[in-house]
């Protein structure tokens, strides 16, 4: 019985901290052996990452060497994990959903003819000791359990949806070096030039106060308001993916499911129903305050307090008041 | 050039509306084609401007009135469309699916260059297809790309987005690719193409057309499975405020005594 998470690497060659949260999640729910796989080029120095996946809790890291894994490359992860899996064999396999491991999992998975379940926002055991995979189904009402016929029994979780736990300083994992052989292997796509983001912002899930908007407040007057609450109040803005659909806001300032997941101190929806891909990505705010015009709306019942009223209305007497 | 594109009838969640214990009210909501796929269309458009001869085939797998949205995707521009259906399709997660779209792409479509998905369907949202397709056809890929910044007859350039930054890489055919929206809309269907729509039959193939295995199609062919759902539990108290100066002074205090 064995538990592996795949960990990714940025492009400064430190580990996705999402491997890390991945192996914090495994500890609460898995007695077997957790473990970590590494990639990396011959030469590179992994004692960094070594101990910052033993910190984590892992009981072991496999780290996988060979000159081609130098940088993130599809055909070549996929082969040098494919190859590996050979050896380590596990029941279960888990992978950061980052760009990268969203770009690597469905190849891996589709190799192995393993089931594979994306963008997790819970993770657990059956009583059969099957690895339980929950998410919000498609209505948005409902959460669902998906397990998997066949091992390695596959899933992603986003970013941030698990805490990391208090670094373990006693833990020693055992090493093992495997070194795959990729000559036969070719990735015939060249990378040309990177640009880096330039965040000038902090991002939404690091944020102590988010002012969020909904389709309710599609409008450009309307989200103006909400724009301008936030700045008063010193919070960050957000959306539903409502507003990203409609093509209005880019999908990095939006909360949920296969958005980011946040847990400001405050936070405050306004014109959001409450579908629960929504609602997987802040219910662990400190204090949810909801403005809707619809008492009925699904937001009141996750939400601390409410106001029940238009958007237009009410954010004017907010943005004015002292 | 030879161009598949791959098109998901998704329901317009635009449309969705709500009952008031919150589940979804499906009836009247209408089906449209997937909003990445318009994106992933419109980029094998810009590569038919340039090269009036690549020939574009949309291939969806879908119940038979997704017909209605591969000559949609001819109006606009497309020259053939093929729909995989079949009963026995049902019920296909992610690994069925590209499964069967790979295997109906590899029997009615030869000598490819290019495969384009949208990056995500609006109802699923994995993401897997493409990168699942890519693999049960032994092809390269490249996902999450926001542009084509340049292409030939023999190879492309492409602009690919990830948390850190933006990626240009230059890739040879054949190749899988799957695409963001942007923000620049995708064309119209055209007087014209709605006439060749008209004329252009969609062709349906089911499993013994396509020719692939039952162990690879549908609910037996998924590899992963629903075993239950529930409604979540999260609740608060939601205490309905009735003067806003209130919510202020609550923002004030929360803000005071941390988390
Ligand atoms: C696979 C999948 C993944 C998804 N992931 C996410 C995700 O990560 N994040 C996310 O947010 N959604 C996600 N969704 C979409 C989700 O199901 C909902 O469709 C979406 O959250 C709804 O956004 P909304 O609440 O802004 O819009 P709506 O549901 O349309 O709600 C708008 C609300 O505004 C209120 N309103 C209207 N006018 C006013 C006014 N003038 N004043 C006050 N209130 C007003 C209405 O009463 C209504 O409650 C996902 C869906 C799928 C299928």
């Amino acid at each position: 019985m064995s538990l592996v998470v795949l960990a990714l690497k940025k492009r400064n060659n430190e580990t996705e901290n999402v491997a890390l949260e991945l192996v914090s999640k495994a500890k609460k729910f898995y007695n077997g052996e957790i473990s970590a796989i590494l990639l990396a080029a011959e030469n590179s120095d992994e004692s960094k990452n070594i101990e910052k996946l033993s910190q984590a809790g892992v009981n072991k890291i496999y780290v996988i060497k060979n000159t081609k894994l130098d940088r993130y490359s599809t055909l070549y992860y996929k082969e040098a994990v494919l190859r590996s899996l050979e050896k380590i064999n596990p029941d279960i396999f888990l992978i950061g959903a980052t760009v990268n491991g969203r770009d690597l999992a469905p190849r891996i998975a589709s190799a192995l003819g393993a089931g594979l379940t994306a963008d997790c926002t819970d993770l657990g055991l059956t009583e059969e000791g099957k690895l339980a995979a929950t998410r919000p189904t498609f209505g948005g009402s409902l959460m669902a359990t998906i397990l998997s016929r066949t091992t390695p029994q596959m899933a992603t979780v986003r970013p941030k949806v698990f805490k990391m736990n208090e670094p373990n300083y006693e833990n020693k994992p055992e090493i093992e070096e495997i070194s795959v052989n990729l000559d036969d292997v070719t990735d015939n796509i060249e990378e040309l030039n990177f640009v880096p983001k330039t965040f000038e912002d902090t991002p939404i899930d690091e944020a102590e106060i988010i002012v969020a908007a909904g389709r309710g407040a599609k409008e450009p007057e309307t989200v103006e308001l909400v724009k301008k609450f936030a700045d008063k109040i010193g919070g960050k803005f957000a959306v539903s993916r409502s507003l990203v659909d409609l093509g209005l806001f880019k999908n990095d300032i939006q909360v949920g499911q296969t958005g980011k997941t946040v847990t400001p101190k405050i936070y405050i929806a306004c014109g959001i129903s409450g579908a629960i891909q929504h609602i997987e990505g802040m219910k662990n705010s400190g204090t949810i305050i909801a403005i809707n015009n619809d008492k009925d709306a699904p937001i009141f019942k996750i939400a601390d307090f409410g106001i029940v009223g238009d958007l237009n209305k009410i954010l004017p007497k907010l943005i004015e008041r002292e | 050039m030879n161009i598949v594109v791959c098109i998901k009838q998704v329901p317009d969640t635009q449309d969705i509306k709500w009952t008031e214990k919150g589940t979804m009210i499906r009836e009247g909501v209408e089906s449209i084609i997937n909003p990445y796929d318009e994106f992933a269309l419109e980029y094998a458009l810009k590569i038919k401007d340039k090269y009036p001869d690549t020939k574009i085939t949309v291939i969806s797998m879908g119940p038979m009135q997704a017909k209605e949205l591969l000559k949609l995707a001819i109006a606009k521009g497309a020259d053939e469309g093929i729909l995989a259906c079949d009963k026995k399709f049902a019920g296909a997660d992610t690994y069925a699916t590209s499964a069967t779209l790979a295997h109906t792409i590899k029997k009615y479509v030869k000598d490819i260059d290019l495969i384009i998905c949208g990056q995500f369907a609006i109802d699923g949202d994995t993401a897997q297809t493409a990168p699942s397709m890519a693999g049960h056809l032994n092809l390269p890929q490249v996902t999450f790309v926001t542009d084509i910044l340049s292409f030939d007859e023999k190879g492309i350039k492409l602009r690919r987005e990830t948390e850190e930054g933006f990626i240009d890489v230059q890739a040879q055919y054949p190749l899988v690719i799957s695409v963001m929206k942007r923000s620049d809309e995708p064309r119209n269907h055209t007087i014209k193409g709605y006439i060749n729509a008209c004329n252009t039959d969609i062709t349906v193939a089911c499993k013994e057309d396509i020719g692939i295995d039952d162990n690879l199609i549908g609910f037996k062919g998924s590899p992963t499975y629903v075993s239950k759902s529930f409604p979540p539990h999260f609740e608060r108290k939601g205490e309905i405020l009735t003067d806003e100066a209130k919510l202020l002074d609550i923002i004030r205090e929360k803000l005071k005594e941390g988390k």
